[in-house]
C-alpha cells in the first residue's frame, strides 16, 4: 500500500493578508519513521500477497465441508441444488459455495471488529489530540502493536496513526466482500485463502480497538495483577438503582461511570454489565460488576433487577426492547449499528429525554453521544428505580406459579425440538408439576438462554423464566470473581517464557476464547482451564470464556482467578480482556518471534507465521463459539498457524481444516540449516476441528500443542500430558504415539516401560530434529553449498 | 409428532431426504448388499443412559453376527470396551467423516474404503452435519442412522419415535440378526 505523505511546519509566516505562527500540517502517514528495522516483503498486503502461504497451509490442512443443506439461496438464479456434484446456475459447486459462506461469516466478523475500532478511534479523536501517545504497558511493553507492525509494516505511535491502519483494513474488507458476489471467486481454496486474509485483518482491527482504548481510558497496562472484580447475579445489590450495559463498545458505559463520579453517585448506583462491555468497563472501574456471558441477558433482565438498560453493539439480543418493556425498564441504544427502531434524541435536551423515559412516553431512545448517554442513563436510572418500586417488574414466576404453569405441559416435545442442547424440558416440567423443581433447576446449568423454548410452547408456558424460577437459589448464589482484563503481555514475560515455549518445556499456551454457546454449561470451560493451568501450561482467556472460567469455585471456595496467578507464565490463568483483547494472544505468539528469536516483524508476515506455526505450541479453544466474530478470530489464528478447537456447536461453521496423520507424505518440513526435507510427523495435526466432548477437547489440546521444533525434553513432556490425559479420559492407550516419537529420547521417561513394546512393534525411529520451516526462503544453506 | 420431519425443527435438509426404516428387514437387506460396512458411535452411546444398554447390545450383535467393525468417536472407547464390545478404531467425528470421503483411504484394517456406515449415539445437530458432510463428500456411500430421530441427510433413518417404540424396533433388529445368524450357521453345518 503506497501512501504519500506531506508534513509542513511553519514556525512563523507573514504576508499582506496576515500572519501565521506555529502552523503544523500533516497529510498522510510517513511510513516507518524512526524505525530502523528492515521492511519485509509484504507491508499492507492484499490477499494475493499471502496466497502462497495460505495454500501451503491448506495443502496440509484440507477443508472438510459440512453443509447445512443441499442448496444455495444467495441470488435470484436460485435456489440451486448443489447436491451430488451438481453445479448452480452461476456455475458454483458445493465446496466453493460452502467456503463462500465461511468467507461471508469471516467478513462479517472482521468488519464488526474493524468498525468497532473505527468507531472508538473516531470518538477518541473527537475528544483527544491526534498526537495522544499509544501506551499499552509503559516501559514494560516496547512492542506495542505486534499485529500492526507485522501486517502493516508500521509502528503506530499515536492515536492518529491508527487511522492509517483502519483505512487499509476497510479497503481490504471491501475487496474480500466483493469476492463473495455471484460470479466472482470460484475455487474453494481461494475462498479459504480469503477467509485467512479476513482473519488476519480482523486481528489487526482487534489490536487497533484495544490499544486505542487502553491508551485513552487508562485501562490496565499489561498488568498481571489486575484487580479481581465481582462476577455473577448474586453480587448485585438490587436495593440500589441498577444500570445494565450490554455489548462491546465501552465509551457510553465509561461515561456513565464518569457522570456518576462527577456527581458523587459512585457507590450509590450499581453499574452492571453483560458480555464484553462489562469486561472493558471493569478494566476502567473495578467496582462495576459483570453479570455474566451473553447467555445471561434474558435471565437477568427478566429478574427485574435492572432499572435501565443501555445497549451498544455486537451480540446484543434483537428483542431487548420487548424484554425491557416487560419489566418496565427504559432502554437506551447508543450505536448507529443498533438503532433498535428508536427515535434519535442525540440533539435533545437531557431533561426532556429523561422525562420521556421515566413517564413511559417512549420505551427507549437512541443517543449517539456517549457523554449524553452518561448523564441520561444515570438520571433515568435514579428516577426509574423509584417509579419501578410500585410496579410488577420481574417476569420470573414464583414457585407456586411455576407449578401451575408446569401442570399445563402436555409433553408435546416442541420445546426440546427447539432447544439447541435438546434439554429434556418436558420430563422436567412433569416433575415440576408434582412440586419437584430440581430437574428444571439442573437444566438451568446447561441452558444457553436463547429463549426459543418460549416461542414454541403452545400452552404459553414461560419456559425460560420457569428455569430461572426453579434455579432461584443457584441464581442468588452466583457470586464469583474474575481478574480484570490485563491487556497486553509484557516484553519481559515473553523473554522469560519464549525459550521454554519454543523448546517445548512449557508444554503449551491454551487460549480459551469466544462466546457462550456451550453444549453443557459454562463449567466445562473452567474445568479445562484449571486442568491445563495445573499441568503448568499457560492458560489465556478472553471475553465470555474468561467469565465462564470465573464462574466456578474449588473445594476451598476459590475461583480459578484466585487459585492461579495472572502472569503469562507456566501455571497461570491470564485474562487479557474482551473480544478485542484477543489481539494480545496472537500478539504474544508474534512477540515470541520478535523478542525471543529476534526476527523482524515489519511487514514480514510469512516468515513470522512460519516461525509461530513450527515453534510456538499454542492452541485456541472456542468451546462456545457462536458468532461471525468468533469465526474471524479463529481465521486470524489459522493464518498464523495456530490450531483452533471448537465445541460441538462449532461444527455449524460448516467447515473444518483437518490434517491426515495417516498420510506420511503430508508432514515434511525443510531443515533451514541444510535445505533437506525432513519428516516431522503430524504436528500439529489439525488447524480447525470440532470436539464432541470436553474430554476429547482436552486430549486434542495436549496433542495440538506439539510442534516440529520441540526438543526431545519438550516433546517428552508434551507427550506425557497427551498420553496421561488420553488414558485417564478415554480409558485406553492412544494408538498414534509412534507418530510423535522421533527418537528414543522423545519417549516420556516415566512411561518408558509401557511404551517401548508398543513403539518397537510399530518400528522405533531415530529421526533428526530439524530447524523447521515450510518456506524455501528460510533455508540458510541451499543444496549445492551456497548459503 | 410427525415421524418424517427433522427432529430439530429449524433444520431443513434439501432435495434428497432419507428413506424411513419401516422394519428391521430393511436393514438386513441393506447389509446384504454391502461389501464393507462400518459402525460409528458417538458419545451419547454412553452419556444418554436411556439408550446405552440397548445400543451396546445392538452393536455387539452387529459385530458378533456380521463381523462389522466398530469405530468410536469422542472419549468413550474405554467405557464401551468395558461392556465387552471390541473397538476397531478411535477417531474424532470430523476425522472419520474426512476419511470416509477419501476413496483412497485404506480403512481401519487396511482393506479399503467402506460402502455402508451405520451410525448411532450422536447429538442431533452434530449428526446432522456429519451426515451432510458424508452425503456431499461421498455420495455413493450409504448412511444409516440408528437413533430414534429422523435424519434427512442419512440415506436411511428411523422416523422420530418415542423411546419405547424405538427400543422395541431395535429389539426386533437384534432378534432378527440373531435368528438369521443362527439359521445361517445351521445351514452351514448342514452343508
Amino acid at each position: 500500500m503506497n501512501r504519500k505523505s506531506i508534513h509542513i511546519r511553519l514556525s512563523e509566516a507573514k504576508s499582506s493578508a496576515g500572519s501565521v505562527k506555529d502552523l503544523d500540517i500533516q497529510i498522510g502517514k510517513i511510513k516507518g519513521e524512526q524505525w530502523d528495522e528492515k521492511e519485509g516483503p509484504t507491508p499492507f498486503p492484499d490477499h494475493a500477497a499471502l496466497r502462497t502461504w495460505d495454500r501451503t497451509l491448506l495443502s496440509r490442512y484440507k477443508p472438510l465441508y459440512l453443509p447445512f443443506c443441499d442448496l444455495c439461496c444467495l441470488c435470484t438464479y436460485g435456489k440451486c441444488d448443489l447436491s451430488g456434484g451438481k453445479r448452480g446456475a452461476c456455475g458454483i459447486g458445493m465446496e466453493a459455495q460452502q467456503s463462500r459462506i465461511v468467507l461471508l461469516a469471516a467478513c462479517i466478523g472482521a468488519a464488526t471488529h474493524i468498525s468497532h475500532g473505527r468507531h472508538l478511534v473516531d470518538h477518541l479523536l473527537e475528544k483527544m489530540e491526534r498526537r495522544t501517545l499509544i501506551d499499552v504497558g509503559g516501559s514494560n511493553v516496547d512492542v506495542e502493536a505486534p499485529m500492526i507492525r507485522l501486517v502493516c509494516g508500521m509502528k503506530p505511535k499515536t492515536l492518529g496513526d491508527l487511522e492509517t491502519v483502519l483505512d487499509y483494513l476497510e479497503s481490504q474488507m471491501t475487496e474480500l466482500l466483493a469476492a463473495a458476489h455471484t460470479g466472482q471467486e470460484s475455487d474453494p481454496l481461494d475462498f479459504e485463502s480469503k477467509v485467512f486474509h479476513a482473519g488476519m485483518l480482523d486481528h489487526v482491527g482487534l489490536e487497533v480497538a484495544d490499544i486505542a482504548q487502553i491508551s485513552a481510558f487508562d485501562l490496565p497496562k499489561a498488568e498481571p495483577d489486575a484487580p479481581l472484580v465481582d462476577l455473577g447475579l448474586g453480587t448485585i445489590n438490587a436495593e440500589k438503582p441498577v444500570i445494565l450495559v450490554i455489548g462491546h463498545n465501552v465509551p457510553p458505559a465509561i461515561d456513565i461511570i464518569k457522570y456518576s463520579r462527577e456527581h458523587d453517585l459512585s457507590g450509590k448506583i450499581e453499574v452492571t454489565g453483560i458480555c464484553c462491555t462489562a469486561i472493558d468497563l471493569t478494566r476502567f472501574d473495578p467496582s462495576a460488576k459483570i453479570v455474566g456471558p451473553i447467555s445471561w441477558q434474558l435471565r437477568y433482565i427478566r429478574s427485574g433487577v435492572p432499572d435501565l438498560i443501555v445497549v451498544d453493539e455486537q451480540c446484543v439480543r434483537a428483542d431487548l426492547l420487548i424484554e425491557a418493556g416487560n419489566i418496565q425498564a427504559p432502554l437506551i441504544a447508543t450505536s448507529s449499528k443498533n438503532c433498535a427502531g428508536l427515535v434519535d434524541r442525540t440533539d435533545d435536551n437531557p431533561d426532556d429525554i429523561v422525562a420521556d423515559l421515566i413517564s413511559g412516553t417512549v420505551p427507549g431512545v437512541l443517543i449517539l453521544d456517549p457523554l449524553k448517554v452518561g448523564e441520561v442513563a444515570v438520571r433515568t436510572a435514579l428516577a426509574s428505580h423509584e417509579t419501578r418500586k410500585t410496579k410488577k417488574t420481574s417476569s420470573i414466576p414464583t414457585a407456586e406459579e411455576l407449578i401451575e404453569f408446569a401442570k399445563r405441559c402436555g409433553g408435546c416435545m416442541e420445546c426440546t425440538r427447539a432447544c439447541p442442547n435438546e434439554t429434556p424440558l418436558p420430563d422436567a416440567m412433569k416433575q415440576a408439576a408434582t412440586g419437584d423443581l430440581s430437574p428444571l433447576a439442573d437444566i438451568y446449568d446447561t441452558c444457553i438462554g436463547c429463549g426459543r423454548c418460549d416461542d414454541v410452547c403452545n400452552k404459553e408456558i414461560p419456559i425460560h423464566s420457569s428455569l430461572v424460577a426453579a434455579a432461584r437459589e443457584k441464581v442468588l448464589d452466583e457470586k464469583y470473581s474474575v481478574r480484570a482484563g490485563r491487556g497486553a503481555i509484557q516484553d519481559i514475560e515473553i523473554r522469560e517464557v519464549g525459550g521454554p515455549i519454543v523448546l517445548g518445556e512449557i508444554p503449551g499456551v491454551v487460549a480459551f476464547v469466544g462466546c457462550a454457546n456451550f453444549p453443557n454449561g459454562a463449567s466445562e470451560v473452567a474445568e479445562m482451564a484449571r486442568e491445563f493451568a495445573k499441568r503448568r501450561y499457560i492458560a489465556v482467556a478472553s471475553g465470555c470464556s474468561a467469565m465462564a472460567i470465573g464462574m466456578y469455585r474449588n473445594e476451598d471456595g476459590q475461583t480459578p482467578y484466585e487459585e492461579f496467578h495472572g502472569r503469562f507464565d507456566a501455571g497461570g490463568i491470564v485474562n487479557v480482556g474482551s473480544c478485542v483483547s484477543n489481539a494480545h494472544i496472537a500478539g504474544a505468539a508474534i512477540k515470541i518471534a520478535s523478542i525471543f528469536a529476534k526476527r523482524n516483524l515489519r511487514g514480514n508476515y510469512e516468515e513470522i507465521a512460519d516461525y509461530v506455526y513450527n515453534r510456538v505450541g499454542a492452541v485456541g479453544v472456542a468451546w462456545g463459539a457462536m458468532s461471525q466474530k468468533a469465526a474471524a478470530i479463529a481465521a486470524g489464528f489459522w493464518r498464523l498457524g495456530i490450531p483452533v478447537i471448537v465445541g460441538p456447536h462449532g461444527a455449524k461453521y460448516r467447515r473444518m481444516l483437518l490434517g491426515r496423520k495417516d498420510h506420511d507424505e503430508d508432514w515434511y518440513v525443510f531443515d533451514s540449516r541444510t535445505g533437506e526435507k525432513v519428516q516431522v510427523g503430524p504436528v500439529p495435526e489439525h488447524l480447525f476441528v470440532t470436539a464432541e466432548t470436553k474430554e476429547e477437547a482436552m486430549v486434542l489440546i495436549a496433542k495440538l500443542c506439539t510442534r516440529p521444533n520441540d526438543t526431545s525434553r519438550g516433546r517428552s513432556m508434551k507427550l506425557t500430558h497427551y498420553i496421561d490425559l488420553y488414558k485417564r479420559l478415554y480409558g485406553i492407550m492412544p494408538d498414534d504415539i509412534h507418530l510423535f516419537i522421533r527418537s528414543p529420547a522423545d519417549i516420556p521417561i516415566t512411561m518408558k516401560e509401557e511404551l517401548l513394546p508398543i513403539l518397537q512393534e510399530k518400528g522405533l525411529q531415530d529421526r533428526i530434529i530439524p530447524d523447521p520451516t515450510l518456506l524455501k526462503s528460510q533455508i540458510r544453506k541451499q543444496k549445492g553449498g551456497s548459503s | 409428532m410427525s415421524g418424517q420431519d427433522s427432529w430439530l425443527r429449524a433444520e431443513m435438509g434439501g432435495t434428497k431426504q432419507a428413506s424411513v426404516i419401516s422394519k428391521p428387514e430393511v436393514l438386513i437387506a441393506l447389509l446384504k448388499k454391502s461389501k464393507r460396512p462400518l459402525i460409528i458411535i458417538g458419545h451419547e452411546t454412553i452419556s444418554d443412559s436411556v439408550r446405552t444398554d440397548i445400543l451396546i447390545r445392538m452393536i455387539s450383535e452387529f459385530q458378533k453376527t456380521k463381523g462389522i467393525p466398530i469405530l468410536s468417536t469422542s472419549h468413550i472407547a474405554g467405557q464401551v470396551m468395558e461392556r465387552g464390545v471390541k473397538i476397531s478404531g478411535v477417531l474424532g467425528s470430523m476425522e472419520i467423516i474426512d476419511r470416509l470421503r477419501d476413496p483412497t483411504w485404506k480403512g481401519l484394517d487396511g482393506k479399503g474404503q467402506y460402502d455402508l456406515v451405520l451410525s448411532a449415539g450422536f447429538s442431533y445437530s452434530l449428526g446432522w452435519l456429519l451426515f451432510s458432510g458424508l452425503k456431499q463428500g461421498a455420495p455413493e456411500t450409504k448412511i444409516i442412522s440408528l437413533d430414534p430421530k429422523y435424519h434427512p441427510h442419512a440415506s436411511w433413518s428411523y422416523a422420530n419415535m418415542k423411546t419405547d417404540s424405538w427400543k422395541a424396533e431395535i429389539e426386533r433388529l437384534i432378534e432378527l440378526l440373531h435368528t438369521e445368524n443362527t439359521q445361517q450357521k445351521m445351514e452351514e453345518a448342514h452343508v
